[in-house]
Formats: structure tokens, sequence, C-alpha cells
């Protein structure tokens, strides 16, 4: 093990020069003479700069001399220049083994004596030691520590690849003669021996330079003067290959078969070529160093932000696992770039790898959908990765199997941790996937977590919380912070979600008993920060100054109403420098905060589906844009693209369909893989909208089939898609005029709804059998669905489904006759502060055209009298029906229009509305018949 | 029988010339196989042969005017020949770098040939400078990584070689062997198809290069590749593709391609060795006991194929054999990574195994892409208890062949026995990818299923149908196949199986707990359906065994006995009263 002193640390070329540049820094003496005057700022400059080189992560390769020239120059300017060209020819000066060994035995002088360095050395400019333990005195030690346990043998291999690293010495250091003067002249210090002090310590250059340039037969003396003679047989013949390239490079025959043809190619044509193939001038950064730049790979990847295309990214770890067979952690990295990329052979091939080589035992801080924290145990963490894999490609049954047998390895190893992340997995599976009912009976039986439940009859939302509160235990005791937070979060979103069955519930009482409970909602959402805040106090103080502020800040943002970005709703400045910030600093805050932070990003998300529940679209809206502005860099891409299909939602409901479906081509171009699925199926219902409302049926039913083949065809998976569909489905046969059939279809979304727990669907189902029946014209009928929507949405707090039940009951009312106008006009004013503040466009028109038709129905109102009580809401709602391109009522509001102006003798404007009228009729008859079904998906 | 001799005859002495053209070129391995094939020819033709050059020059020239295009492939390994007299100089200049090249100064030996232009100064130097590369990358493994280290050291002078090579291959100038040599280069920098074209080029134009032909043996890795692969006919593609099907895993074919390729040369060792090899591999022991036991008796002093021999051994448990075996191969080479592996085989079977994963170690340091080593220590490891090194070397050796199925296995094993039958189930079914026909694969498969943590019966029952239907030796699959369907309550099945089982062990003669249970069932089973005599024999046969059986029996007996008594007192009313 001759090249290693230490984990992996290797000397390698770069890192002579980065001794060499140390030397620079602390004993500007040792070096010629510009160089010896730095002044101290410039001194401190280099020596950030340094402190950087050792600890960028931004790449896995070592720079080579002409990079780390650039770099020089960018970091250090003018000064940077000329210390690359005198690098340059220091490096040149190392001819045999015996250069290296003097140069590393000079090092040692710039530490400063092992205790601390004594107060008088405080000679400022010229005496700068380096302390052993500072960053950059134990990078000093580490490399002298790597050249004393080289063997010979190492040493010679190091100098052979100094030769490679040094070829675009040359001509660096050839600049050194021009650019030496300007700068001694910025420098303005004295300058008069200057160049003798440089022909002295440069003299071996200057003769290369001088032969290679001079007479192309002087190769040889050339060579000589390189000292070959020391240099073991491969380094004579890379360096002899530098000097042929640059022979031939002079004749202007590069290539030329004449030369190499011969015995003459063989002795040079290989090592010719090293440059050529390029590889052998690689050499990896430190260990730590490439750990970092996979884990920054990691991130990226899961974040779906791809910085680099993936088959780069493969390029290089394919280089990476070449360089350094060691690290195993390529492995994952291959297995995540596969992931995401939906390669599912070479995504199980290289998970099974990296668990067999590392055992489990590398930390895999950047792990599948659940997060998954440092330190995890053995196998159970392959167990794991593989269960969150198959729950990623949807392979239910699989993942189940996996992550029960996860759970029980864990069991049986004491592996809390890995056993609460687990759990979590499991959660998440069941929660965001789905599960079909056959598979949990299968998983359940042979399963230890649910045979801990209840039994395995439980439903699946049951056993769902079970493990839930499980989990949530298990993180409290184990003090996981972020999987506090994610348990938290997801117990908030079940109770979003689901109503609880109480089993002694007689009747659903008031709100308040169930946990549907806003308030209840809430606490957890506000809890979850609070956790992440309480449970890092020990953790490093900027970890918990970050989460503090920020718990401080959500819990002001979720009190105060306006909340403005950047404004006094954070109380870090601007929110968003400091957020990057934070994720910018990687290696510095760890994963850790990264997860806390995501999962903070999601409470935001999470209240803003709870606003959009409970009624306040504006609410909703501010939560998602505080998510997708402050959190676009940490949050998942699934997250992120949740939030925006909000958005596009909200535009949706507030600025009709046009505007949402052409901010919705810009986020599908913004996800293109990870979130696929949801972008299309918010397209495919945007579209269902926009044609239902143009009358576009056929468009309609394609639009219809395509949404219901998205979901996938096994039983009980992806329940909220179906469910969409079928609703459309029963939309679509009402549209046609089928009530008959709508009817049908409505009751077994019902049906679906109430199988499967989703009493909120099936809120909405209740009101869309009401307006079939209302449309069909049985009023009647239609009335018991209105009111048993009424009552439950009243009792699971859903207010803007409140509203529009009583709106649905207005305007059923209004169908019943003229007689119970005065009721239904009673009912909107009723709701209508909540559908003015809070209700999308849709309801806002239906509501102002039911309150036009009520007053025109009112006996004792006269249009003449009071004309604007009917004209402002029938302009209202038909330009808001124009909006959201809805023909058939936008063709009633104008009908009613024209006809009160009639009344009113406005003949012009009445013109106008039946020219607007007649518009309307026309494109929807147009639209019936049209056979515009092609969808541009 | 002319035809035969003649052909015979044809055979040696290509395989003279060959031999001599290979020596010439520093191709010892391939000039060793030629040399074993040529002895392996029949005797009685040779009664003239070997000590007589001039009756081969003769037999050439018939052979020439019989058959032209031959000649012409000849023609160029000969043109070498004639250009040897001319040429004194460089003859000069290339004995000496020959001389240095035997004595394995690679470098030195390029050196002396450099501006050599001929085609054998030419090759010659190539392939020095290639082998020196590999020394070099040797000695720097060693030096970076650690004898097993795992290292991305290259041999630095693939680049260089592949530039020229390819610069003369381009110009036509590259005869067969420079090919081959381009070939090699060409496998190492990873270009296969270009790879797979040249050496077949090769090959076709010289064929007696056995080296060749196990460079593209190595790049027919994929079942589909073999028939793409443009070869001219020829004896030495016969050898090839039974080398290849061994390799494949095709092991009856290859056995039969074996067999005829045996009357053409009943004296070869090699042969023998590669048929012992496919019995190996097609579980057959004894066969394969029997050829290596004769391929010792005239090879004394033999080691190549010998790990396979100590495998048997050790499957047989045979001891003595395998010491006396070890011990033999230790005095004749110490420092071959098979006499290693051999000795690690012995300590293995001694249940000594620190000291067999220091030897399996050994054989590892000598090749480091020595397959079988790995797996055995892998196995090593798991008897140590030592779960994640074995994974490791299990790993390291799938790494190295992703064919390797007894890795795969092995690793499978391995999970299974950290009660992980779910995760084991991939390696499982990667192993049973790669031998779709191996009843044990299939049988490792259904138990995963069946264990009580994933208790999938249908996926289990399944995998062991396939086990019986891949003929199943031990028989492990029939007993299971009874046991899960009483299990689900399938009666009539698990009787078929349970009847099958007690077959295969009458046959074989076993006896043992599994013979009790299925004569248990049985009796029950034939009880329940009325079929009494049938019962009552399969309650006879249970009082052989002791203890609660025996009683079980007899209680049935009785009952056996009561039910017939019942039945002979009133047979008609019976039947009366049921059957209207």
């Amino acid at each position: 093990m001759s090249g290693h002193g230490g984990s992996g640390f290797v000397l390698t070329p770069h890192k002579l020069s980065m001794c060499l540049l140390l030397q620079a820094y602390v004993l500007p003496s040792a070096w010629s003479r510009p160089l010896s005057l730095l002044s101290s700022p410039i001194r401190h400059q280099l020596a950030l700069f340094l402190l950087d080189l050792s600890k960028a992560v931004d790449g896995f390769l070592e720079p080579t001399l002409i990079e780390l020239e650039q770099l020089l120059k960018e970091a250090l300017g003018d000064v940077g220049e000329v210390l690359a060209q005198q690098l340059a020819s220091r490096l040149l000066t190392f001819l045999s083994p015996e250069d290296i060994f003097t140069f590393v035995l000079s090092l040692r002088e710039l530490l400063a004596p092992a205790p601390f360095p004594t107060p008088e050395s405080g000679a400022g400019e010229e005496q700068l030691l380096l302390e052993q333990n500072s960053l950059l005195g134990q990078f000093l030690r580490r490399c002298i520590l790597a050249f004393n346990v080289l063997s010979f043998e190492g040493t010679c291999r190091l100098l052979t690849d100094l030769d490679c690293y040094r070829r675009p010495a040359l001509t660096i250091a050839s600049e050194l003669s021009i650019k030496k003067e300007t700068f001694g002249t910025t420098l303005q210090q004295d300058e008069e021996d200057d160049d003798d002090l440089d022909v002295e310590n440069l003299p071996l250059q200057r003769q290369t330079m001088t032969t290679s340039v001079g007479e192309r037969g002087g190769a040889e003396n050339s060579s000589r003067t390189f000292g070959v003679q020391i240099v073991p047989t491969e380094g004579r013949q890379a360096l002899n290959a530098h000097e042929f390239v640059e022979l031939q490079e002079l004749d202007g025959q590069v290539g030329g078969g004449g030369v190499r043809d011969g015995g003459f190619a063989f002795a040079f044509g290989d090592s010719v070529n090293r440059s050529d193939s390029g590889n052998e001038c690689q050499f990896l950064r430190t260990h730590g160093q490439v750990e970092g730049y996979l884990r920054e790979q990691a991130v990226s990847i899961e974040k779906g932000l791809h910085r680099i295309s993936p088959p780069e990214l493969n390029a290089n770890l394919v280089l990476i696992g070449k360089l350094a067979p060691n690290i195993h952690r390529v492995h994952y990295l291959e297995y995540l770039n596969c992931l995401h990329h939906t390669d599912y052979p070479a995504a199980l091939t290289s998970l099974h790898r990296y668990f067999d080589y590392s055992a489990g035992r590398g930390a895999i801080n950047c792990g599948g959908s659940a997060a998954v924290d440092a330190n995890m145990g053995r196998f159970q963490a392959g167990l794991l990765s593989l269960g969150s894999m198959h729950a990623h490609f949807g392979h239910v049954t699989q993942a189940l199997q996996a992550l029960n047998e996860a759970v029980r390895i864990a069991q049986q190893n004491n592996d809390d941790s890995c056993l609460a992340h687990t759990l979590a997995a499991l959660c998440h599976l069941l929660d965001e996937v789905g599960v079909t009912v056959d598979a949990s009976a299968v998983g359940g039986a042979s399963d230890p977590v649910f045979e801990s439940g209840s039994g395995a009859s439980l439903a699946i939302q049951q056993q769902l919380l079970l493990l839930l509160r499980r989990c949530l235990r298990r993180a409290q005791e184990l003090k996981l912070p972020h999987l506090i937070a994610f348990s938290r979060l997801s117990l908030a979103k079940f109770d979003l979600k689901h109503v609880m069955r109480l089993p002694l519930l007689g009747g659903l009482r008031t709100g308040q008993q169930l946990a549907m409970a806003p308030s209840d909602v809430c606490k957890n959402l506000r809890l979850s920060p609070y956790i992440l805040s309480d449970s890092l106090t020990n953790q490093s103080p900027i970890i918990s100054n970050a989460t503090s502020t920020f718990s401080s800040a959500v819990q002001r943002s979720n009190g105060s109403v306006p909340v403005s970005l950047g404004g006094q709703g954070f109380n870090f400045p601007g929110s968003l420098p400091s957020v990057n910030g934070w994720s910018t600093l990687p290696g510095r805050i760890g994963p850790l905060s990264d997860s806390l932070i995501k999962s903070a990003g999601t409470s935001h998300l999470l209240r803003a589906a709870s606003w959009e529940l409970y009624g306040s679209s504006p609410m909703g809206r501010v939560s998602t844009l505080i998510h997708a502005y402050c959190y676009h860099d940490v949050a998942s891409a699934d997250d992120l693209s949740l939030a925006y299909v909000k958005l596009v939602q909200h535009l949706a409901l507030h600025k009709g369909y046009k505007v949402a479906l052409s901010a919705l081509d810009m986020v599908s171009k913004k996800f293109p893989l990870v979130a696929r699925t949801r972008v299309q199926a918010t397209k495919l219902q945007l579209l269902l909208h926009q044609a239902l409302n143009r009358g576009e049926i056929k468009l309609a039913q394609v639009a219809c089939g395509e949404l219901s083949a998205l979901a996938s065809p096994t039983l009980g998976v992806d329940i909220d898609l179906k469910f969409e569909a079928s609703f459309f489905y029963a939309l679509t046969l009402l549209a046609t005029g089928d009530y008959a059939g709508a009817a049908k279809a409505a009751q077994t979304v019902y049906c679906l709804c109430y199988s499967n727990d989703m009493q909120l669907n099936s809120v909405k189902v209740l009101l869309l059998l009401a307006d079939i029946h209302r449309k069909s014209g049985s009023f009647v009928t239609g009335l018991p669905f209105a009111l048993a929507s009424l009552t439950l949405s009243e009792s699971l707090n859903l207010d803007i489904l409140h509203a529009t039940a009583m709106v649905t009951l207005a305007e059923l009312w209004l169908g019943l006759g003229v007689d119970h106008a005065q009721r239904a006009l009673a009912l909107l004013e009723q709701c209508l502060p909540l559908v003015l503040g809070h209700g999308g466009l849709h309801l806002h028109a239906r509501t102002n055209l039911s309150m036009a038709r009520c007053h025109l129905c009112l006996p004792h109102y006269s249009v003449l009298l009071e004309p604007e009580t009917v004209l402002f809401p029938l302009q209202e709602a038909a330009e808001a029906f124009e909006i959201l391109e809805d023909k058939m009522l936008a063709a009633e509001a104008f009908y009613l229009q024209a006809v009160v102006y009639n009344a009113l003798g406005r003949l012009k404007e009445r013109d106008a509305a039946a020219t607007s009228f007649q518009r309307c009729t026309l494109a929807l008859t147009n639209a019936k018949i049209s056979k515009v079904a092609i969808l541009s998906i | 029988m002319a035809a035969f001799t003649s052909s015979t005859t044809s055979h040696r002495t290509q395989l003279r010339r060959a031999i001599r053209q290979l020596c010439d070129r520093g191709l010892y391995a391939s000039a060793k196989w030629a040399a074993e094939q040529l002895v392996g020819l029949p005797e009685e033709a040779s009664s003239a042969g070997p000590f007589s050059s001039t009756f081969s020059h003769i037999e050439k020239s018939k052979i020439g005017r019989s058959s032209k295009r031959r000649e012409n492939l000849i023609q160029i390994g000969v043109t070498n020949a004639s250009n040897e007299e001319e040429e004194d100089d460089e003859e000069d200049a290339f004995l000496l770098a020959k001389s240095f090249f035997d004595m394995r100064e690679y470098r030195r030996a390029a050196h002396a040939l450099r501006g050599l232009l001929d085609k054998k100064s030419f090759f010659l130097r190539c392939y020095a400078t290639y082998l020196a590369g590999e020394k070099r990358k040797e000695e720097e493994i060693i030096e970076v990584a650690g004898p097993l280290g795992r290292s991305d050291v290259v041999n630095p002078e693939l680049v260089g070689l592949e530039q020229e090579l390819s610069l003369q291959f381009g110009k036509g100038n590259l005869d067969a062997f420079g090919s081959y040599l381009y070939g090699v280069v060409l496998y190492e920098r990873d270009c296969k198809t270009e790879a797979r074209a040249v050496l077949c080029a090769s090959v076709n134009a010289y064929p007696w290069n056995w080296s060749a032909w196990l460079e593209l043996q190595a790049l027919c890795t994929d079942p589909d590749v073999l028939p793409t692969l443009n070869l001219n006919e020829h004896w030495m593609r016969d050898f090839f593709i039974a080398s290849v099907y061994l390799d494949l895993q095709k092991n009856s074919e290859s056995l039969a391609r074996y067999r005829s390729i045996h009357l053409l040369f009943p004296g070869s060792d090699y042969v023998l060795a590669q048929t012992a090899t496919a019995h190996y591999n097609l579980r057959e022991f004894d066969d394969a006991e029997g050829l290596f036991e004769e391929l010792l008796r005239t090879d004394p002093y033999r080691i190549e194929g010998m790990d396979t021999y100590s495998n048997i051994l050790y499957v047989k448990e045979c001891y003595a054999a395998l010491s006396h075996l070890a011990h033999k191969a230790v005095l004749t080479d110490k420092y071959r990574p098979e006499t290693c592996c051999i000795i690690g085989n012995y300590y293995s079977l001694k249940a000594q195994h620190e000291k067999a994963v220091l030897y399996f170690k050994r054989a590892l340091k000598l090749n480091r892409k020595y397959l079988s080593a790995w797996t055995l220590m892998g196995h090593e490891y798991v008897e140590m208890k030592n779960t994640p090194a074995a994974i490791d070397a299990y790993r390291r050796a799938v790494d190295i062949n992703p064919r390797d199925y007894r890795a795969w296995y092995g690793l499978g094993q391995t999970y299974e026995i950290l009660a992980m039958p779910y995760y084991a189930l991939y390696y499982y079914r990667r192993a049973t990818q790669l031998r779709p026909h191996d009843a044990r694969m299939w049988c490792a498969m259904g138990q995963c299923y069946e264990s009580e943590q994933l208790s999938m019966h249908d996926a289990a029952i399944r995998c062991y149908r396939r086990a019986v239907s891949n003929n199943d030796r031990e028989g492990i699959a029939l007993h299971k196949l009874a046991k899960l369907h009483n299990q689900l309550g399938q009666a009539d099945q698990a009787a078929y199986y349970y009847k099958e089982n007690l077959e295969r062990m009458e046959t074989d003669q076993s006896e043992g707990q599994d013979v009790v249970e299925a004569l248990q069932f049985l009796a029950m089973h034939c009880k329940n359906q009325g079929l009494l005599e049938e019962c009552e024999r399969y309650c006879t046969r249970l009082m052989d065994y002791g203890g609660k059986a025996k009683e079980d029996a007899k209680a049935l007996f009785r009952e056996i006995r009561s039910v017939q008594q019942h039945t002979l007192t009133m047979p008609s009313m019976d039947i009366e009263q049921f059957t209207p």
C-alpha cells in the first residue's frame, strides 16, 4: 500500500503544486523576486484561495496545471498569473526523486512548532507559520506524511505523473519573462537585481527553452539538461515524449507518419499517445472531496435539477469507479441516476451491487423517497432502498415485501433508526402510491407491522394511521427530527384527507369532534416545525438558529394574514438568498438540515391544501407561493411540481383555462421527467373543463378516456386519479344530455368514494348528483342530494363546498317555481360573502346569475325601478363566463341581459347583448358538431 | 479410412509447422496447445511421421495440389519462413531479440527489434512491448492497491500499440499474428465489436493459433454472438465451437462435439480434460472423475484443470484422494493458482476454514481474476459466519464474470442465511437465468418463496415444479411439493407427489424420514379415499420403521380391519342404501 498515506490520501502532482503555493504563502522569501515581496493582503487572499481549493467539492478530478493557472488568475488577478508562471517553472525543476525529497523536507519549515506559535513569531509579514491543526496545516502534514510512507516505486510514479502534469508548464513559464516586468512595476518595489535572481532561479528552464525552440536536432541535448540520467525509465520516456511532441509541433507536421513509422515510433509512440488518451493525467481529489461531490450529485438528482445530463453523469461515475474502485457510493449514484430515468433493470443491478459491496455500512444520507439518515444499519438498509425503489416504480407488492422484510431485519438487529425509516417508507407507500386490498392482505398476513396492530382485517387507512402513529412515536424516542417532521406532516395530511370513522358515531355531529377539524390539522402543521427546532437545540448553532428563525417565521406567516414575500413575514434578510445560502453550503450544514427544511417546505404545501379545502383560495395561493419561492432549491421535485400545479389550478379558477394551460406548458417543461403523470393529469383536467364549457363533447370524451388511462390498472392504486376520471366521465355524460347515464355514473363514483373512505370527494359527488337532477328538470329529487352535501360539508368544515351547495340549493329552489324565489335569494345572500371573498370565478358567476334570476322572479321587483340590481350581476356573470369560455351559461346571461335592456328600452345595449347571445349559441352548436378530438398531449 | 488417415496426416503436418511458427513468435501457450493436439493424433499413421521431416514435406506438396484454397491459407504462414533465409542481417537481430524475449527481457527485445520491418519482427516487437506493459501493469497494481485490491491500472502501452497496429491494419500490412495482437489490444481497450472482427480475420487467416481462438471465446459471452461470427470452415473451428459451448454452459452440446473431436485426436489430453469438465458441469461426477484419473495417469505432472478434479473429490468427500492430489500438486508447482485452490479445497473439506481462506487468497494473489477461487472463498467465509466478507468475495466473482452462476447462487444463499429471503430472490433469479435447467437453482428459489417470511406458496409450487421437470436429483422438490400441497389442503396433488417421491426413493434405495412421512400421508390419504387395500400396503411398509410411525400404522391397521369387517358383514345393505 505504498501509495496511500492514510485514508485514501495520495500524493499527486496537484498536491505538490498546492504545497508550492503554500510555500509561497508562508515563506515567500523562498521564491524568486516579485513574489518574495507579496503584501500580506495578497498573501491572505492566496491562503483563502488554497483553503477553498482544498475543500472544493464541485468536481472530482484535480485541476490540471492549466486549470490551476486559470483559477489563480481569476482569484488573484495579475499576481495569480505571475504565481502560476513561477509555479510552472518551479515544477520543472523537479527532475529526480531527490528533488522531491528535499522539497518535502523543506516543507516542514512551514509548520509552526508543535504547541502554539510563540507570540514573538508575530513578525507579521515575513513569518506566517502554519499552525499544525489549522486546515492548511493539516493538509500540509498529510502531504508530508503521504510522502514519508511512499516507497521508492511510489516516488517514481509520482515523478512520472508529474511529467504528465507539467507538460503545459513550459508554455506557461515561457510567458514569465514578458509578464514579470509589468508585474514588477505594479508592485513598485525595488527592482534592481530582478533579472539576476530570476536567471539564477530558472537556469534549467531557460536552457530548455532555447534548445527546444532553437534547433530541432538538439533533442538529445535538451533531454540531458532535464537530467534524465537520474530519472527512471518511465520518466525518461515521458520527458522525451513531450519534447518529441514539441518538436513535431515546431515542424508543423503533427502525426507525420514518417517519423513514427520506424523504430523511433516505438520508443516514443506509447507515451506520446498518453496525452491523447487523456486519462493518464487524471487524478482524483481526496476521498472526502469525492464523497462530497457524489453527495452533491445525489442531491441534485433527487431534486430533479438535471445540472448535468444523465449520460454525462454516468460517464463521470464510470471514471470515478475506474480511478477509485473503493468508493462504493458510485454504485449508489448509478442507482439513483437509473432510478430517476426509470431504467428499472439497471437500477436494480446497481442497487444490489452497492449494498453487496458496502454491506449497508456506508452512510446513505441522501436516501430514497423517505429521507434516510447517516449511520444506518446494514442489510436492512439495502432492503429499505429496494423497497422504496419498487415503490417508486409502482411495484406495490414487491415494495411491501421488501419493506416488511426490512422491518423484520431491522427489528432483529435492533436498528431502530432504520426501523423508523422503514416505517416512514411504508407510510409513504400506503399513502402516496396506494395499495391494493389484496396486496395488503398478503402483506398483512405475514407482517409483523400489521399484526402488532389490531388484526389484518383493518382497512388500509386505519393501518396507515396506526403506522404513522407508531412511526411518530419511534421517531420521538429516537430523536430523529426529520422523521418526526415527516410523520407529523403525514398525520396532518391523513387528517386532511380522511374523516375518521369513529365506531360509536351516531350520525354526524359537529365538526369539532372529528379529526377533520381545521384546528387540529393546523395544530399538527404548526407542531412540525416546532419539533424541528426543539430537537435541534443540541445540534450545531447554525442549524438551530436557522430553524428557530424559520419556525418563528412559519408561526407568523400562519397567524397573520398579509404575508408578503421578503417582507416582515420572514425575518431573515431576504428570504430567498438565505435559503439559498443554506443549501449551497454543502457539507457544512449537512443533509439533516436539508431534509428538515424540505419538510418545513412541505408543511407550507399542506397548509395550502388545507386552505383550499376550508375555502380560502387566496390563502392557499399564498402558502403555495411561499413554498415555490422559498423552498425551490431544497424541495423535492415532487413537492415543487405539486406547488406549481396548485398555482396553475388557482390560475384556472380565477383567470380562466387558457391562461392556466399556457402556464402548465411551462411547468411541464420544467419537470420533464419526474412529475409527468401529475402534470399530465392536471393538463387533462383543465382541458376537460375547457372542452365541457365550450361544449366540445368529442374532445371531452377523448380527454376523459386519456385521464382514466393514466391511472394504474391495478385495483386500489391511484384512487385519486381514478376518482377524477370517473367524475369527469359523469360530467361528460351530463354535458351530452344523457341524464340517466350521468346519474348512474355519479352513483358509481359515490360508491367508489364510500368504499375508499373519501368523504371529501363524496360531498363533491353529491353536489354533482344534485346538479344532474337539476339539469334534468326534476328539482324535487335533486333537493335531498343538495341538502345532504350541505350538511356534510358543514360538518366537515368545507366552506367552499358549503357555499357551492348553497348556490346549488338556491338554483333548485328557483327551479321549483317563482314562489320559492325569495327563499333562494336569501340563501344566495347568505353565502355571498364567502363566494366573493374566496370563491372561484365560476362560482362567482353562477351566484351572480342566480341572483339576477331570483330578482327577476320576485313579484315585488320591478326592472324599471332598480335596473342595476339585475344588470350589474348579469354583467359580471357574463364577463366571467366569457373568460371561462362557458358558452351555455354565458348565453343565458346575455339573454337575460337582452331581455332586461329590452324592457328598459335601451335598444343599443339590447342589440349588443343579443349579438353576444347569438355568438355564444352559435359557438356552442358549432362545438357540438365539431369533431375536434385530437389532443396535443 | 483412407480419407481419415489423410486428414490425420494433414493435421499432423499443419500442427508441426504451426508449432514452429508459434514458437518463433513467442506464442508459447498456443504452441503448447498445438503440441498437445499433435501428440494426440492417432498412433498408427504416425509410425513414419514424427522423425522424418522429408516425408512431411512430400505430404505437404501433395495436399497443396489437392486443395488450392488451403494452400493459400498456409502460404500466408509460410511467406515469413521464406523470408527468414534471405535476410541474414535482420535474422541476427531477430535472434538476439528472441533470446531477450525468452529471457523475459521484453523491453530489451523490443528495443533490439526496432527498425526491422518484416512482419515477424514487427509482431515480436509489438508483442514484447505489450508484454512489457503487462508486466509493468501487474507490478503497478501491487504497488498501488495491494495484491487483492481493485485498481484502475491499465497496460500503459495499449494506446501506442493500438495506434501503430491500426495504422498497419488499415494499410493491410498486418498478418494473422499481427491482427491477433491487434484484437487483444482492442479487447483491452474495450472495443469489443472491432476486436471480434479482427480476431475473426486472424483465425481465418491462420487457424492454428489457439490463443486467438481463446480471445475470441472470451468475446463470445453472449450466446447470440456466436452465429454472427464470420468463420471459415476448419477443424480448429470445431475445437473452438466445443470450447465456447462449454463456456456457455451448453454442456451436452459441447460434450457431443468433443466426442467427435476425440475420434480425430484420440490421445489428446486437452480433449480429455474438456470432456471431463463438461461431465463435471453436468454433475456427472463419476464420469468426470474417471476421466481425470485417466488424465493423471498419462500426464502425472499436469496441473491445468486439476482444480476441477479437486472440486469433484471435494463433493464426493474423498479425503485421501484429495490430499494425495494436493500433495502431488505442491510437489509439481507450489505457486500455481490451481495448486492453491486444491489445497484450499482440502482444508475446506477438513473444515479448517481459516486455512482454506488463506490458500484461496494465495491463489487470488497469483491470479486476481481466478473466478472459482473467489467463489470458493465466499463459501468459506459463509462457513466462518463472516457474511460481509462472503458477500464481498462473491460479488467480486460476479463482477469479474457476470455469468458465474455459482457466485450468484452463493450470494443468494448468504442473504437467505441472513433471513432475507426477498432480497435473496434477486440473486437466485440471476442464477436461474444462467442455468435455467438446473434444478438446484429452482429449489433454492422455491425455498425462498416458501419461507415463512414470504410464504408465497403458489410461487414456491411453480418453482418446485420447474425443479422437478428439470430432473431434480436430490428429490427435494418432490417432497416439498407434496408438503406444500398438503398444507394447502390439496390432498390429491399431495398424494401424487408423495407417490412420485416414494418411487424415486425406492429406485435410489434411500431411507429416511421422508419415506416415513410419505408413507404416513399416503396411508391416511388412501384410507380417506376408501382405498383400503392400498392403505394396508402402505401400513405394512410403515411397520418396518420404529417409533411413533409404527404405532400409528398399527392403529391404522386396526381401523382398516374394523372397516373391512363392517363392510364384509353387510355389503349388500350399503349398496342398497346409497345407490338408488
